[in-house]
């Protein structure tokens, strides 16, 4: 086993404790009522990494279960981050009505063409590689990554154009998928067209990087979570004078001129 | 090449996440420098530089190259009216956004107006300034960004009936 492939293992068996605990602060802080769709998220991402990783050093599993698993889990997981992502924008629409219409409107067209872009570039650049199925699955997953970074990217976009806040913990979910979608856009597209049929050093590189995203992505969602809940606009520094009966007099004299 | 683009795309779009997200993180406090911020707006100059009639008057008036220049060069004021308007909605918005979590009622109703009217404002400026390059380009199109004018000035006088609850010195007086 080589120095890298100790690296990115090191990083498997630790993202997938962390994940564990990263679920258990989700129950601790009742994130199911705010973020239902995230805490279903976490937690079949918390079975998921564990289930393959004891499949992964159980010696009556086979290759071919191993990846049907895989495959199958890592679907649905997708499944859900894009769930994830709808959940973030309902949140941030939620507390601004004059944004709703608009803003639902804006991100179906943004997913329409990120779709059409993404399956343009499927169409041009298709997977190499010797193993068929593994291919596959690294083009589709190159291409599910492309549209999520995309749809994560504008979420960050069209509050910032509107000077919107967001809630702390939406923003750090919304920050840790995207380090995740990001750095696995970025190894899908390499991993799609250099698979080779044997691990070699690349293989491993790659791995460190995946694996490396997820630990960063679950340290960040840990971290939103521990801290304690605010919303990122201002605040009034002093408390403004109150005076009822000025206010209504000011107020009829303003509707006066 | 696609490979490459997109681990380019994907490396600066991580990097555009952490910068944005960091930004959201700093919360910047209001003070009294608010007023600073907020650029002054004539709405009356930028409703004569939008005003159909004016426009006519000027071009039967003038020689066409001169028209168009002088007509290139209001539109251009119209723009920076737009931006200046819409960059004041975007302070105001922070504003509005603090001022709604009072526990007065008629001021917490006041905030979600003028969040609402600074939302559409910034809404109708994005929408207002392409169309008003594009007038600049081709002199035939039309910008419409009266509404522009309309939503600025209502917006305007939300914030002086907020300023009356959570006075802010100078700020009224700078739209």
């Amino acid at each position: 086993m080589t120095s890298l492939s100790q690296v990115w293992h090191w990083l498997w068996f630790t993202h997938t404790g962390l994940h564990g605990l990263l679920f258990g602060l989700l129950v601790w802080r009742r994130f199911y009522k705010d973020f239902p769709i995230f805490f279903a998220y976490t937690g079949f991402a918390s079975l998921q990494t564990a289930v393959v990783l004891v499949m992964n050093y159980a010696p009556a599993v086979s290759g071919q279960q191993y990846y049907v698993v895989y495959v199958a889990s890592t679907t649905v997981l997708t499944a859900l981050s894009f769930g994830v992502v709808y959940e973030l924008l309902t949140h941030l629409l939620r507390d601004y009505p004059a944004l709703r219409s608009l803003g639902t409107r804006f991100f179906r067209w943004a997913a329409i063409i990120l779709v059409g872009i993404a399956l343009v570039l499927a169409w041009f650049a298709p997977a190499g590689g010797g193993d068929h199925l593994m291919s596959v699955v690294f083009l589709l997953t190159r291409t599910v990554d492309l549209l999520l970074c995309g749809l994560l990217v504008l979420l960050f976009v069209f509050p910032r154009y509107f000077h919107l806040s967001w809630q702390n913990y939406a923003c750090g979910i919304a920050l840790g998928l995207g380090v995740l979608a990001s750095a696995d856009l970025a190894a899908f597209a390499i991993r799609s067209q250099i698979e080779p049929v044997t691990r070699n050093l690349s293989e491993d590189m790659l791995d460190v990087v995946t694996q490396g995203a997820t630990l960063c992505s679950v340290l960040i969602w840990t971290a939103y979570v521990v801290r304690p809940q605010r919303r990122s606009h201002a605040q009034v520094s002093s408390l403004p004078f109150h005076d009822l009966e000025t206010w209504n007099q000011e107020l009829e004299r303003l509707l006066h001129q | 090449m696609i490979t490459i683009a997109l681990v380019v795309l994907s490396a600066l779009a991580l990097l555009y996440l952490i910068r944005l997200a960091k930004g959201q993180a700093i919360a910047p406090r209001l003070n009294d420098n608010l007023a600073e911020s907020i650029r002054f707006v004539d709405v009356e100059a930028f409703r004569n530089l939008i005003d159909p009639d004016e426009e006519e008057y000027l071009r039967s008036k003038l020689h066409p190259a001169v028209f168009r220049k002088i007509q290139r060069e209001r539109l251009r004021a119209a723009a920076e009216y737009i931006l200046c308007a819409a960059h004041n909605a975007a302070v105001l918005l922070s504003l509005a956004e603090a001022a709604r979590s009072s526990p007065d009622p008629e001021v917490t109703a006041m905030a979600e107006k003028l969040i609402a009217n600074a939302i559409r404002l910034r809404l109708y400026a994005f929408q207002a300034i392409p169309r008003i390059y594009i007038s600049m380009v081709l002199p035939a199109g039309r910008p419409s960004p009266v509404r522009v004018a309309d939503r600025y000035e209502q917006m305007t006088r939300q914030v002086v009936l907020l300023g009356l609850q959570y006075p802010m010195p100078g700020v009224s007086n700078s739209l």
